[in-house]
């Protein structure tokens, strides 16, 4: 039979045209709903209502796209012995050419379509941002159809499918907290060796389970396959060397190499010690830390630190890695180490002369793109083609709407003004940045998987590179002069070590007392 | 005469039991073959294996000269598979059914599918989830049929029929016999010895014995013997007497290797002159039930 693959095709799409029909409705409603709605998204936090609905709509679009695939895989089912099917003459390789088809048809053409229409409305060029609408299309391939699709073809039916879903959401809860438990996991790159084999490990043994389906039938063995590369996942981040890995991606720096940052230990003792937190058998120590040399356009990421305490004559403490997420910037002279220490430990050594050793993994980076830009007060453009405004629904905050970009997960860029540029209006109560301080910012560029290629991210500055200043954040209002630093390209990683000594660790010991008028419960807002 | 089915040491094991024990078969092109056993004898795993449903443990099948592990795809165009617990896509009507399948199949015949549709009296617009067991086993019946398949199988295709159906049924079947290897599975003989060529007899997992209806019918008797004293079980008989029982002068048993001449001098040697001895010939239930109650092989035929 020539035309195999359409045949099947047509008869899927005659079963399942309810399916089909209910699908487009949602994805029609969220597109609709999106579209009129959207921009207040995010932006107004009273309007609850709309972003109720809007998270029912993407979940109802999202459990669409999921059936249809799995019904379309169950129709005929390579689970189990009595499938009308098997004893018939379908070449498997087009009854998987048309299941692809059919998912091309009715998951990837209407969410192409839906997202082509989003950007567009959003008064951006589908055609220019083909590669990033195709680069959604590709990770809801990854993240979506592969696993969902892979778990129909070991399942018989919904209620096995459902099955099938929820005990992989259970492992994946379990495997992400065994794997915090492994140390040195969480500094960043030092898991990106098992990480990298995992994700392809997965991906192989899904088409493999998907191939081995349709051609074979071996649904013990393909459950097998599944079942071995979830146990093999946690044994993979236990056994990888974390030490050895973060070693070799961070080496110690040549003597006399030129660093991009400059660290050392700040001899002056901190004016307050307020920041604490009650946590059972640990205390907070904060060691404050000069930084200088980065140049304008740079940033050094602080993605590990290792702490080693020796008391001459007395007992040691060794932290391991532990991760960090910090972020150094220029013109920000300051930064602390804050690090929990056993409180049985600080207790015995915290009177006598401790010499504390302090390893640093380090990322530098610095901007290929640098542009500077005004903002407003009517619409302006933004670097990586966003669009940015003043508009009434983010009372008087300024929100910058971007296309699909083929980027990495998450793309960040810097934005930075002198304080003495930000046209703000100070608010009642605040204090004022000191003149020649510069406030930073982060926009946050979306990856491309989701419903709505369209991300949206607020302009602000702030400032928490002072001590004794409080942390200042602010809007970026028309008139104010911002500097962009986009195009991040990664520098030689490389560890820092300071080595502290003589010093009284109960003199860098955070307050971790509760105030009596705190009362009994505390809200943590973030700044 | 070529195989249209060959098995050779067809072993089936799910976990710790033991479905089939080494099943060796061999089914003749042409022939009605019947393969008959009580439920759970391993009927329906050897037809599963032979489709390639599912594989073998060990061993080997050949289906039409190509090895069912490797059945897959256009093969199926020369088959017809009917199963009682085969799953039909509810959601069609026959009409649906058979505009999908016709293009898979070279050998689609019209006019045969017209005359089926006919002869089996079936409703061609109504959803193949809302037809009776029965309706339901016609419609795939009638596709497994209307492409003139060189091997027509059916697993259980009769069981909890109405006889009419079941009539309807064989009736359709025996029709394409002169065409078509036939390979029927049921556990109960009386709805295919009438149009079996050949029987094999599955139990526990064992095929106890595989032979042409015709000779397993002319080598079992019923044998009745009136003798003149009341006769004496103490004597050692042949083998191949089964069911053995004595009420006053009147001798029964059933004899599963008979010949005239040799049985005949058997039951002199035995008792001398018998004055009455009547041979009755056994339908293959019969036979069927005698072998089932003897739980033991037959002696003569050909074994596995």
């Amino acid at each position: 039979m020539k035309n195999q693959i359409l045949h099947i095709f047509k008869n899927d799409v005659r079963h399942f045209w309810r399916e089909i029909v209910l699908m487009a409705a949602i994805v029609a409603a969220y597109g609709w709903h999106t579209s009129t709605h959207s921009q207040e998204s995010g932006f107004d936090a009273m309007d609850i209502g709309f972003s109720f609905s809007s998270q029912i709509l993407s979940l109802l679009v999202s459990v669409s796209f999921i059936f249809l695939i799995v019904r379309a895989v169950h129709a005929e089912c390579p689970v189990g012995d009595r499938q009308f099917w098997v004893t018939r003459p379908y070449d498997w390789r087009h009854l998987l050419a048309e299941k692809v088809l059919f998912v091309l048809a009715f998951v990837n053409v209407p969410l192409f379509v839906l997202q082509v229409f989003l950007v567009w409305h959003a008064g951006f060029g589908p055609a220019r941002h083909i590669s990033g609408l195709l680069d959604s299309q590709w990770q809801w391939v990854l993240r979506v159809i592969l696993p969902v699709a892979t778990l129909a073809a070991v399942t018989a039916s919904t209620g096995q499918f459902v099955l099938a879903v929820l005990g992989t959401l259970v492992y994946l809860f379990a495997e992400q907290a065994l794997v915090m438990k492994i140390p040195n996991t969480g500094v960043m790159n030092a898991a990106d060796i098992p990480t990298a084999i995992t994700t392809y490990g997965i991906y192989a043994a899904a088409i493999l389970v998907v191939l081995w389906q349709y051609a074979r039938r071996c649904t013990i063995r393909s459950r097998t396959v599944l079942l071995g590369v979830a146990a093999a996942i946690p044994i993979l981040f236990a056994v990888t060397p974390y030490r050895t890995v973060i070693a070799h991606l961070h080496p110690a720096p040549a003597p006399e190499s030129p660093l991009p940052v400059q660290l050392a230990f700040d001899p002056v003792k901190p004016a307050s010690l307020k920041g604490g937190y009650p946590e059972r058998n640990k205390v907070h120590i904060t060691l404050p830390i000069r930084v200088s040399g980065i140049a304008e356009g740079s940033k050094v990421a602080l993605t590990g630190r290792w702490v080693r305490i020796e008391v001459p004559g007395g007992p040691s403490w060794d932290s391991g890695w532990e991760a960090q997420n910090e972020t150094l910037l220029a013109g920000r002279p300051h930064t602390s180490e804050i690090f929990a220490l056993e409180r049985d430990f600080f207790e015995r050594v915290k009177s006598a002369p401790a010499n504390v050793h302090l390893a640093l993994a380090l990322g530098p980076a610095r901007a290929r793109e640098v542009e500077r830009v005004v903002a407003g007060p009517g619409p302006f453009s933004f670097p990586h083609d966003g669009k940015c405004s003043f508009p009434p629904f983010a009372r008087g905050r300024a929100v910058c709407f971007f296309p699909p970009q083929k980027t990495d997960w998450t793309e960040r860029m810097l934005l930075s003004a002198k304080s003495e540029e930000i046209t703000c209006n100070p608010e009642e109560n605040a204090k004022p940045l000191p003149a020649g301080t510069i406030a930073y910012g982060w926009v946050w560029q979306m990856g491309n998987f989701g419903l709505n290629p369209v991300s949206a991210s607020e302009l602000y500055v702030s400032d928490s590179g002072a001590p004794d200043v409080p942390t200042f954040r602010g809007n970026v209002c028309p008139g104010t002069l911002l500097t962009v630093y986009a195009g991040w390209q990664g520098g030689q990683r490389y560890r820092a070590d300071l080595e502290i000594n003589g010093i009284h660790l109960a003199e860098y010991k955070l307050d971790d007392s509760v105030s009596p008028e705190a009362g009994g419960f505390g809200v943590m807002v973030p700044q | 005469m070529s195989s249209a089915i060959r098995t050779d040491n067809l072993v089936k094991r799910f976990r710790k039991v033991t479905a089939l024990g080494g099943v060796n078969l061999e089914v003749p092109e042409g022939a009605i073959y019947a393969l008959v056993g009580p439920n759970g004898a391993g009927k329906t795993t050897t037809i599963k294996i032979l489709m390639n449903i599912f594989p073998a443990t060990r061993g080997r099948a050949e289906v039409l000269g190509a090895d069912s592990a490797r059945l897959r795809g256009a093969a199926f165009a020369s088959i017809g598979y009917v199963s009682e617990n085969q799953e039909l896509p509810g959601w069609m009507d026959f009409r649906r059914l058979r505009d999908f399948l016709r293009p898979f199949y070279p050998t689609w015949d019209p006019k045969l599918e017209r005359e089926l549709v006919t002869q089996l009296d079936l409703p061609v617009d109504r959803k193949l989830s809302k037809l009776s067991r029965g309706m339901r086993m016609k419609a795939a019946m009638l596709v497994a049929l209307a492409y003139h398949p060189k091997l027509i199988v059916l697993d259980e295709p009769f069981g909890g029929l109405d006889p009419l159906v079941r009539d309807q049924l064989i009736e359709g079947v025996l029709e394409r016999a002169s065409e078509a290897t036939i390979f029927v599975s049921s556990h109960d003989l009386a709805e295919i010895e009438n149009l079996a060529t050949h029987v094999g007899y599955l139990e526990e997992g064992h095929l106890r014995f595989s032979e042409e209806s015709a000779a397993l019918l002319q080598r079992f008797r019923e044998v009745e013997l009136t003798l003149e004293a009341p006769p004496s079980l103490d004597r050692k008989c042949p083998e191949s007497w089964m069911h053995i029982a004595a009420s006053e002068h009147v001798l029964r048993f059933i004899e599963s290797r008979f010949d005239a001449e040799r049985t005949g001098a058997e039951i002199r040697a035995l008792f001398g002159e018998v004055p009455d001895v009547t041979f009755r010939p056994m339908s293959l239930r019969a036979i069927f039930v005698a072998m089932a109650k003897a739980g033991r092989p037959s002696a003569g035929g050909s074994t596995a």
